[in-house]
C-alpha cells in the first residue's frame, strides 16, 4: 500500500515535471516565433528606409552636378585631339563649374543636412533594434528545440545589422563629400578635371561601340563585361577599348581573359553559328582597340 | 645575317607562378633587366577580380614579382613603350592567376604565355639566344604545347602567338589564325601545331615512343630534350626558318606526319 503510494506520488512528479518541461518548450517556441515576426517587421522597415536612404542620396548627389553643357565644353578643352588647346581657357571654365556646383552645394546645405540626419536617426534606430533583436536570438539559442532556428534568425540579424551599417557609411561619406564641396574642396569624381577626363572615357567607349556595330555591348560576366563582341560570318571576335596609354597587347590581353565566359555564354546563340568552329564550338579571337587618351 | 620577320611563340602549361614565379623572373630579368628607369621597358598586368588595369608603369621586377607573389594578377606582362618601332617590340605575358582563383583558360592548360620579338630586336639580342630562352622557360615551367612562329609584319607574329585579332591584319590573315585554332580547346592534350617550333609535352613524348626515337627519327632540323620529359623541334634551322605563309609547306607536312599521334584528327 505504501509502496504504490510513493508510485502515484513519482508518477505525479514526472507528469508535472513533463508538463512544466512543455510549458518551457512551448514558450522558447512562441518566443521564437514572436522574434521572427519581429525580425520580418524589422526588415519591411529597413528596405522602406533604404529606399528613403537612396533617395535622399540621389537629391544629394543632384547637388554636386555639374552642368552638361559646360562640361562637354571642358571634355573638348583638356581631351579634345583637333582643337588647338587652351590651357587658361580649360581653367577658366573647371574653376567656373566649381563654383557652380558650390554655390548650389551652399545654398542648399543646411536642408540637405537636415534630410540627412533624418535619414541617419531612422537608421540608427533601426541598428539598435536589429541589435536587441539579434540578443533575444541569441538567448533563445540555449534551448534545445529552438536552437537551430534560433541560429538561423539570429545570423539573419547580423546580416541585416551589416547591411544598415552599411547604409550608415553611405550616408556618413556623402556628408563628408557635402562638407568638403561646401569648403570649395573637389576631391574625385567631383573634381570637374577628373572628371571630365572619366566622361571623355566613357564617351569613347559608347562612340567606339556604335562605330564597330558591336553586336553586344558590356555583357555581364563572371569575368568581367567585355566592351564588344561582334558575331562576323568567320570572324566572331571580343574587343577591348583602351585609352592608348596602354598598348594593343595590353587591350588584347584584357580581352583574352573573357574568351572562355563569352564561348560558353553564347555557344547555343543562332548569331555563334556565323563563327568559324574548332573541336569545341564557336571560335573567337580577342581584339585590343585603342582610342587616344585624354591629355591635358 | 640580319633578320627580317619578327618571332612570336606560345606555351600552354600548368605550373603556378603565382607559387613559384622564378621562371618568369629568370626570363624578364635575361632580356628586360631589373628594372627600366628611362621607362623603355613596362610592366603591365591584368588584375584576377576583374578591377581596370592600371596603366603600365616603368619596369621594376622585385615589385611585379611581389604583386604576382600575391596572386592578384590574373596576367602578367613586361613590354617595351608604345610607339616604340614595330621591329623594336619585344613582349612577354604570361597566366599568373593563383590555383584558387579561375584561370579563364580556354585550352586543356590552366595557363598560357605568349611573347613576341620584332625583328631588329631579333638581331640585337640574338634569335638563338632569345629562343633559347623561351625553350628553357618552357622547360621550367613543363610545357604541355606550345608553337614557335616567324612572320611580319610583328603585329601578325603577335596574334599568331596568342591567338588575337587586330584592325591591323588583313582578312586572310585573320582567318589563318582562326584556322590555326581549331584544336584550341584539346591544346595540351594534343600539340600545337606542328608549327617552325612545335613543344610537346612529355605525355606526348611518351606516346611518340620516347625522346630517343624522336631524336632519331623525327624529321627535322633539331631536337631539344627538356628536364621536364617534354621537347622542343625546330622544323629547320633557324638560319633558314619556316615563314608564315610563304615559302616551302613540304617541312611541316613531313613533320606532321610524324607527330600525327599526338595531334588531334577531325
Amino acid at each position: 500500500m505504501r509502496g504504490s503510494r510513493v508510485a502515484v506520488v513519482i508518477a505525479s512528479g514526472a507528469v508535472v515535471l513533463a508538463a512544466l518541461a512543455a510549458l518551457a518548450y512551448g514558450d522558447a517556441k512562441d518566443d521564437l516565433s514572436r522574434a521572427r515576426s519581429d525580425y520580418d517587421a524589422l526588415r519591411s522597415r529597413y528596405d522602406d528606409e533604404k529606399s528613403k536612404t537612396q533617395h535622399y542620396l540621389d537629391e544629394s548627389v543632384k547637388l554636386r552636378q555639374m552642368d552638361k553643357d559646360q562640361l562637354n565644353a571642358l571634355i573638348g578643352q583638356i581631351c579634345g585631339l583637333d582643337i588647338e588647346r587652351d590651357g587658361d581657357d580649360a581653367e577658366r571654365m573647371a574653376k567656373d563649374l566649381t563654383d557652380k556646383v558650390v554655390d548650389q552645394v551652399r545654398r542648399n546645405y543646411d536642408q540637405t543636412v537636415d534630410d540627412g540626419s533624418h535619414v541617419w536617426d531612422e537608421l540608427g534606430r533601426l541598428e539598435s533594434d536589429a541589435k536587441s533583436l539579434r540578443e533575444r536570438a541569441h538567448d533563445l539559442e540555449d534551448k534545445d528545440d529552438v536552437k537551430d532556428d534560433a541560429g538561423k534568425l539570429r545570423e539573419d540579424c547580423d546580416k541585416l545589422i551589416e547591411s544598415i551599417d552599411k547604409q550608415m557609411d553611405k550616408v556618413n561619406r556623402d556628408k563628408s563629400t557635402l562638407d568638403n564641396v561646401k569648403n570649395g574642396v573637389m576631391n574625385g569624381a567631383n573634381n570637374p578635371t577628373i572628371r571630365a577626363r572619366m566622361q571623355y572615357g566613357k564617351d569613347m567607349h559608347v562612340k567606339l561601340q556604335s562605330d564597330r556595330s558591336c553586336d553586344e555591348k558590356e555583357v555581364v560576366l563572371s569575368s568581367g563585361r567585355p566592351d564588344c563582341i561582334k558575331f562576323d560570318q568567320d570572324d566572331c571576335k571580343v574587343i577591348e577599348f583602351k585609352p592608348d596609354t596602354l598598348s594593343e597587347s595590353d587591350a588584347r590581353s584584357q580581352a583574352e581573359g573573357y574568351l572562355s565566359d563569352v564561348r560558353d555564354h553564347f555557344k547555343s546563340d543562332d548569331r555563334a553559328r556565323r563563327c568559324k568552329q574548332n573541336a569545341d564550338g564557336p571560335v573567337f579571337t580577342a581584339v585590343g582597340e585603342l582610342y587616344p587618351a585624354c591629355r591635358p | 645575317m640580319s633578320t627580317v620577320t619578327a618571332l612570336s611563340a606560345a606555351l600552354h602549361f600548368d605550373h603556378e607562378l603565382a607559387a613559384d614565379p622564378a621562371p618568369f623572373a629568370v626570363l624578364v630579368r635575361a632580356l628586360f633587366g631589373e628594372r627600366s628607369s628611362d621607362g623603355a621597358f613596362r610592366q603591365f598586368f591584368v588584375w584576377a577580380d576583374g578591377r581596370k588595369p592600371r596603366p603600365p608603369a616603368s619596369l621594376e621586377l622585385a615589385r611585379l614579382l611581389e604583386l604576382v607573389r600575391s596572386g592578384q594578377a590574373w596576367l602578367t606582362a613586361v613590354e617595351t613603350e608604345p610607339g616604340t618601332p614595330a621591329d623594336l617590340e619585344m613582349r612577354v605575358a604570361a597566366g599568373t592567376t593563383p590555383h584558387d582563383k579561375p584561370a579563364r583558360s580556354v585550352t586543356r592548360c590552366r595557363y598560357n604565355f605568349d611573347a613576341v620579338f620584332g625583328a631588329a630586336r631579333l638581331d640585337e639580342l640574338g634569335a638563338r639566344r632569345v629562343l633559347d630562352l623561351v625553350i628553357a622557360f618552357g622547360d621550367a615551367v613543363a610545357a604541355r604545347a606550345g608553337v614557335v612562329h616567324w612572320a611580319a609584319p610583328t603585329i601578325y607574329a603577335a596574334c599568331l602567338a596568342s591567338c588575337g585579332g587586330s584592325s591591323q591584319l588583313t582578312p586572310a590573315q585573320s582567318g589563318h589564325i582562326q584556322d590555326l585554332m581549331y584544336w584550341q580547346p584539346r591544346w595540351g592534350d594534343v600539340i600545337r601545331g606542328p608549327q617552325w617550333g612545335t613543344f610537346l609535352g612529355a605525355a606526348h613524348v611518351a606516346t611518340l615512343g620516347g625522346i630517343a626515337r624522336i631524336e632519331r627519327e623525327a624529321p627535322c632540323a633539331r631536337v631539344v630534350a627538356l628536364g621536364s620529359g617534354g621537347a622542343f623541334l625546330e622544323a629547320t634551322p633557324i638560319d633558314r626558318p619556316l615563314f608564315e605563309d610563304r615559302g616551302d609547306p613540304a617541312p611541316l607536312a613531313e613533320l606532321a606526319r610524324f607527330l600525327a599521334p599526338v595531334m588531334g584528327t577531325r
